[in-house]
């Protein structure tokens, strides 16, 4: 039992070895470079990826064949009556009127053509029918634009020259009220991301937290000042602050660049995002990354040198990104066995219900059984390693025998 | 308390222990350690005493380290008990610890004066005194320059020095040296042989492990010597000499020496050259006269006091003191 000196004492111990952590990471280049890299990868690739898919989008009429029922004001006076009659549309003069009907479920779309298509965008209505569904109304207001242009001009190329001038500007409504969209996705994939980044940088520095110990011979020196268990802790903790460092370090820029660039095309900022999701993400993308962390720490514990520790790593970094090869899955059939398993293996557990909350198919429930088996791993893998730690700090260059420590009462 | 037989284990406990400032510093009662089915230690007992200087010898193997590691909470003993300051030692109370383990390092990327303030901090120091102590330190010991660069930047004699100033620098009430000169440089082990001096005259208790025995005699109030877990010989250098055959005589002879129960042989170098230790009682002239009535040729007859050296040879034999 500690007396009050002695636990002031280790408390202070704890935050001196956490910021000992963290500040002598920031001090290198490497972590840096790695941090700043990435997003700046990202940003590019998701514009890219934009770019090419709006040229598709506009060029592609596959969507805009799909029937619904729509109402839609014509400023312009360029839309053909009869054409769109014949999509299922009906010609209204009060724009209140069309979103309203949107609101109350009574139609699925409503488009308002403006009186100059060159300048302002057509505003666009709809019942949220998920992510990618959602997109084919713009494509059908576009289309039928197209059309009627094409009729009125006869000339094809004139017609893409003005059709691809006219912008669109879609909000979805679910049970009555702005929905997310394709920004909400975007937010919800980005925790995804976040989540993936620290592992992907600093899997390394985590499985070598230790062997920095073991390797220059500091353990006993350290044991001889600090717990076990708060030295276990304390490196924990310092690996999550860089870990969330790293992902305020992506998310913040990137979200600055999705919502005030046009170029990207994804409007955040119309939109009421579903925060209940946002926030189930980002504590699911916390508990992964202390579950991970704490695993992987662990590897660094047994293992005796940064090259025995490497084969330990790969299995468990691999089976973390398998999510990613199965998110297609994800998507069309959120029940099937491979998604469930998925869902609830500790170490895939925290990517999956990420993608999934993105798509809007994961259950709140399934969400909290996820972070509470997230948090009651991690609490049983900490204390392993306290469990482990001296022994492991104390083998220096040899493997940790796992079974003869277990055996023992706190070697 | 000397052991009076190299081959009997030291028995019976501690005095009892008090609160006191004359209460031991350090005491291991009945202490035993079992790595699976091997025992380590059997059984050992012993104290040191607030402000002496304990020698802690043996050979490598005999379980030195698993008793210090013991002491201080690094390991959980099998039995027994190790209490320093009367308690059990945990690391909150690394403030009145200086420890040089065996296994020693430093965080080789780090700058000089981080790594001494970090150390200093977990000693309890505040981070404002640990870089007044750590600059001030290294300014003594020539490395003020070197405060800033990475300790792998520093050659390994300047490592070492730094390694001294980690450990003392929390003013130590508890000083654990584990083979503090093993690598040493002779400029290093000067400052080392300084430290303790200093150490001990501000009072700190010192546990001394070394392989030198030269140094246990010119630093050592008392000693343990260790093998196979067991106590072999504990008490005061003299006492352990006086044990061990308190004199000793170096013999220059032409003739083989004959068997006597005065005498017994430590170490001999052929036919011609011996190093004997009197048995309890025995008075070296009568040993002379006898040598001299047996026609050995006698060309020298010197006696000295029983060196630790020779002691630790016969304890743990010639193989032992040369891989030291």
């Amino acid at each position: 039992m500690l007396n009050q000196a002695e636990a002031t004492n280790e408390r202070g111990n704890f935050w001196t070895a956490v910021s000992f952590e963290v500040r002598r990471t920031l001090r290198r280049p490497g972590f840096w470079l790695g941090t700043l890299l990435i997003p700046l990868v990202i940003v590019v690739a998701v514009w890219a990826q934009s770019a090419s898919m709006e040229t598709a989008n506009t060029r592609s009429d596959g969507q805009s064949q799909a029937s619904f029922d729509f109402e839609y004001v014509d400023d312009s006076g360029w839309l053909d009556p009869e054409l769109m009659a014949s999509a299922g549309g009906t010609e209204i003069t009060d724009p209140a009127q069309g979103v309203a009907a949107v609101q109350a479920g009574q139609i699925d779309a409503f488009f308002e053509y403006p009186a100059d298509l060159t300048t302002a965008p057509i505003l666009i209505a709809g019942q949220d029918v998920g992510v990618f569904e959602s997109e084919r109304y713009a494509s059908v207001a576009q289309n039928l634009l197209d059309l009627s242009l094409a009729a009125e001009v006869g000339n094809p190329e004139l017609v893409q020259l003005l059709v691809n001038s006219a912008q669109t500007e879609t909000t979805t409504y679910r049970d009555g009220v702005v929905s997310g969209g394709v920004g909400e996705m975007v937010v919800l994939l980005l925790l995804a991301a976040v989540f993936l980044l620290p592992i992907l940088l600093l899997s390394n520095q985590m499985v070598t937290t230790f062997l920095d110990e073991k390797e220059n011979r500091v353990a006993e020196m350290l044991l001889t000042s600090v717990k076990p268990v708060t030295l276990v802790l304390s490196k924990l903790v310092s690996l999550i602050v860089l870990g969330v460092i790293q992902m305020v370090i992506l998310l913040v820029p990137t979200l600055v660049v999705l919502t005030q660039t046009d170029t990207l095309n994804i409007d955040l900022g119309g939109a009421a995002l579903d925060w209940p999701r946002i926030s189930v993400g980002l504590v699911i993308a916390l508990s992964g990354l202390l579950f991970y962390t704490t695993s992987v720490m662990l590897v660094g514990l047994i293992a005796p040198t940064i090259k025995d520790a490497s084969p330990l790593l790969t299995p468990v970094l691999l089976v973390t990104i398998i999510p990613i090869y199965i998110a297609l899955l994800m998507m069309s059939s959120p029940d099937s066995p491979i998604v469930q398993v998925s869902t609830f293996f500790p170490w895939t557990a925290a990517l999956t219900a990420l993608i999934r909350n993105a798509f809007d198919n994961l259950p709140l429930w399934q969400g909290i059984v996820v972070i509470v088996e997230l948090w009651v791993v991690t609490a049983a893998l900490i204390a392993l390693g306290a469990r482990i730690a001296r022994a492991g700090l104390l083998s220096y260059s040899q493997r940790l025998n796992l079974k003869r420590v277990l055996q023992r009462p706190r070697v | 308390m000397a052991s009076p037989n190299a081959s009997q284990p030291v028995t019976g406990g501690p005095p009892p222990i008090d609160a006191s400032a004359t209460a031991p510093t350090v005491v291991v009662d009945q202490f035993r350690m079992d790595f699976g089915d091997r025992t380590v230690i059997r059984d050992l007992s012993f104290t040191v005493e607030r402000g002496e200087t304990f020698g802690f010898l043996g050979a490598n193997g005999s379980g030195k380290t698993t008793t210090l590691r013991a002491l201080l909470g690094i390991y959980e003993p099998t039995a027994g008990r190790l209490l320093v300051d009367g308690q059990r030692f945990n690391p909150s109370r690394s403030q009145l610890l200086g420890y040089l383990p065996e296994e020693r390092g430093l965080y080789k990327k780090e700058p000089v004066i981080d790594v001494m303030v970090y150390f200093g901090r977990l000693k309890g120091l505040s981070a404002a005194a640990a870089r007044q102590w750590s600059m001030s330190y290294l300014e003594r010991v020539g490395l003020a320059d070197q405060a800033k660069l990475r300790v792998d930047k520093c050659s390994g004699g300047q490592q070492q020095k730094i390694q001294l100033g980690v450990t003392i620098m929390n003013q130590p009430e508890l000083l654990i040296l584990d083979e503090p000169t093993k690598g040493f440089d002779p400029v290093n082990r000067r400052l080392l042989m300084d430290i303790i001096g200093e150490q001990r005259q501000a009072g700190a208790t010192i546990i001394l492990v070394t392989h030198q025995m030269e140094e246990v005699e010119r630093l050592c109030d008392r000693v343990l010597l260790l093998k196979d877990g067991l106590a072999r010989a504990y008490g005061s250098v003299t006492e352990v000499q006086e044990a061990f055959g308190g004199t000793t005589v170096k013999v220059a002879h032409r003739a083989p020496l004959p068997a006597s129960p005065d005498y017994r042989l430590v170490a001999a170098e052929g036919d011609t050259y011996s190093e004997l230790a009197l048995n309890p009682g025995a008075d070296p002239a009568r040993v002379l006269a006898r040598l001299v009535e047996e026609g050995v040729g006698v060309s020298s007859f010197t006696p000295s006091r029983r060196s630790m050296d020779s002691i630790f040879v016969e304890i743990y034999g010639a193989a032992a003191a040369q891989e030291d």
